[in-house]
């Protein structure tokens, strides 16, 4: 579903954001995303999601090289990847629905069905009440979840989802985090980056480990990972490896 | 793909949301297209001035007094055999006088004492409207000046001349100033929809971020410039439309006094509806300009 070959990404031909990604994630697969602010991952995504072109090597999505893609084509495949940022994107002079139906009728749905699923998935991230209110009369949280819901509204292939939990306390989390999973359930590959290791750790999923734009470390990978990891990290890494469920693989 | 209601929809509804900005953009569009339509309504009306001139003119040969007495006869045959010519008239030296006596009372002391008619027999020929340009009236007068016992032909050359430049004038000024405001348009067009975008380039990222084509994007856009430019235009002519008439009554006697023109006109139909066809379509493209820009702007980041 998601392959990077040799990708390098830099800004102005100094400061190099990654370095030389391999990577292959596959079709229904759900991966967090770790590492500290810098460390690259919202660089990642946004190659993932074509809003940068890597300075060098491949990046394959459903099977197509993005750099070959024109804006048409690129828009063609952004309908079909759920992007959810840590800033939310709203458009705070939409209500709550229109948010989450623009998604809808970016794709021609008929008014109808656009009602029906926007509905359903805002019943889902608990937020159905509040479909008439502008996202600024809501919490950040809440704002996340609206983000989230217009990310899932049309069941996308991929999800990535950019510090999604954030500004989220506890509970809600939870929340938020069962949606994905259900999301993932149903098929979507979900591509997750956090800081908050409560929740990777003991997930059974995969984990990446991006350090100053190298992946260090992959729970999929057979290789030992790099010295740079510490050790804590890598325990954790076979933890998480042991405790897979076999329907993962 | 959504339908072209929807884009309408949306347009629609970006103008309400921005209602400020929108009825900003208007009134300037207005003000230019104002402009435009003032000229052009100075034009059309020298223009019908110039062709009422034109209507009436007539060509004058005058004939010496020692004449063969049949010269007016043939002059008059000549003359009507010409297509261009709708009536032929012979004066005499006496209705010259007569004339003369009748149109001016006041100078009559002048030619009391005179010992005899001053005033020369004349062919007086009226041109048929359409066939009164320079160069025609400048053949019929040149044919005219060769026959024998004929003295001097008079059409009011100099008057023609001052028309005619009038005429060319007022048509290149139509094209350069027509050409001006609508590079004004576009560029004011350009501009309010730049800081429009700018004002709405979250939501713009965000139509981007869940999928939508550049087309997708656009169309909003450019139907909003449409819309704007439409009703500055509109604006333009209502506005332009009742000055006209509270100016036209206050000045109408003073020209009728002047100029002998009675009524000036407004713009026809025709016209009105081609500037605001015009508004529509620079609005358009102002924004498409904008908006194609815009996204140029975007992918070189």
């Amino acid at each position: 579903m998601i392959q990077l070959f040799h990708v390098y990404k830099s800004y102005f031909h100094d400061r190099e954001v990654l370095v030389d990604l391999n990577l292959k994630i596959e079709k229904g697969e759900f991966c967090f995303l770790t590492g500290i602010s810098g460390a690259g991952k919202t660089t990642l995504f946004r190659l993932l999601f074509c809003d940068e072109p890597a300075t060098s090597g491949q990046v394959l999505i459903m099977g197509r090289n993005v750099s070959r893609m024109n804006r048409q084509a690129i828009a063609m495949m952004r309908r079909r990847i759920g992007v959810v940022f840590q800033d939310f994107k709203l458009m705070n002079d939409r209500t709550v629905f229109e948010n989450i139906a623009v998604r809808l009728e970016v794709l021609g749905r008929p008014r109808g069905e656009t009602v029906e699923r926007v509905k359903r998935v805002l019943k889902d991230v608990g937020l159905l009440q509040c479909a008439n209110m502008l996202p600024l009369q809501l919490s950040g949280g809440e704002q996340q979840r609206i983000a989230i819901a217009r990310a899932l509204v049309n069941e996308p292939l991929i999800l990535l989802a950019d510090e999604p939990t954030g500004n989220l306390d506890e509970e809600t989390t939870a929340d938020v985090l069962r949606l994905f999973f259900e999301a993932n359930v149903r098929g979507t590959t979900i591509m997750l980056a956090t800081h908050d290791r409560r929740l990777y750790e003991n997930s059974g999923r995969r984990m990446l480990r991006l350090e100053r734009g190298r992946i260090v470390m992959d729970s999929a990978s057979p290789l030992v990972p790099k010295s740079s990891v510490d050790d804590v990290m890598r325990q954790q890494a076979v933890n998480v490896r042991l405790k897979r469920r076999p329907e993962d693989d | 793909m959504a339908g072209l209601s929807y884009f309408i929809r949306r347009a629609l509804s970006s103008l309400k949301r921005y209602a400020s900005t929108s009825i900003m953009t208007v009134m300037v569009l207005s003000v230019v297209f104002g402009i435009f339509l003032s000229f052009l309504l100075f034009a059309s009306n020298v223009s019908h001035l110039a062709s009422n001139w034109s209507k009436g003119v007539r060509i004058y040969a005058f004939i010496t007094e020692n004449a063969h007495p049949d010269l007016p006869q043939q002059l008059t045959a000549q003359l009507r055999s010409r297509s261009e010519i709708t009536d032929v008239v012979y004066i005499s030296a006496e209705a010259a006088l007569a004339r003369f006596q009748s149109e001016f009372p006041e100078e009559t002391d002048i030619l009391a004492s005179l010992q005899s008619n001053p005033f020369p027999a004349s062919i007086e020929a009226t041109v048929k409207s359409g066939h009164t340009d320079k160069k025609r009236l400048e053949t019929i007068s040149g044919e005219l000046s060769k026959v024998e016992g004929v003295e001097e032909v008079v059409y009011g050359k100099e008057l023609f001349e001052k028309l005619a430049v009038l005429r060319g004038l007022l048509f290149w000024g139509q094209i350069i100033v027509g050409f001006a405001i609508t590079l004004a348009c576009l560029f004011l067009m350009y501009s309010t929809i730049r800081y429009s975008i700018m004002l709405r380039r979250n939501e713009v990222g965000i139509l981007e971020l869940v999928g939508a084509t550049p087309d997708f994007i656009r169309k909003p856009f450019v139907i909003e410039g449409i819309i704007k430019g439409f009703l500055g235009a509109f604006v333009a002519v209502i506005a332009v439309a009742i000055l006209f008439r509270l100016g036209a009554s206050a000045i109408e006697g003073e020209l009728f006094s002047t100029f002998g023109v009675k009524g000036l006109q407004f713009l026809d139909l025709g016209t009105v509806f081609l500037v605001l066809l015009s508004g529509a379509v620079i609005g358009g493209a102002g924004s498409l300009l904008a908006i194609i820009r815009h996204e140029s702007k975007t992918v070189e980041q």
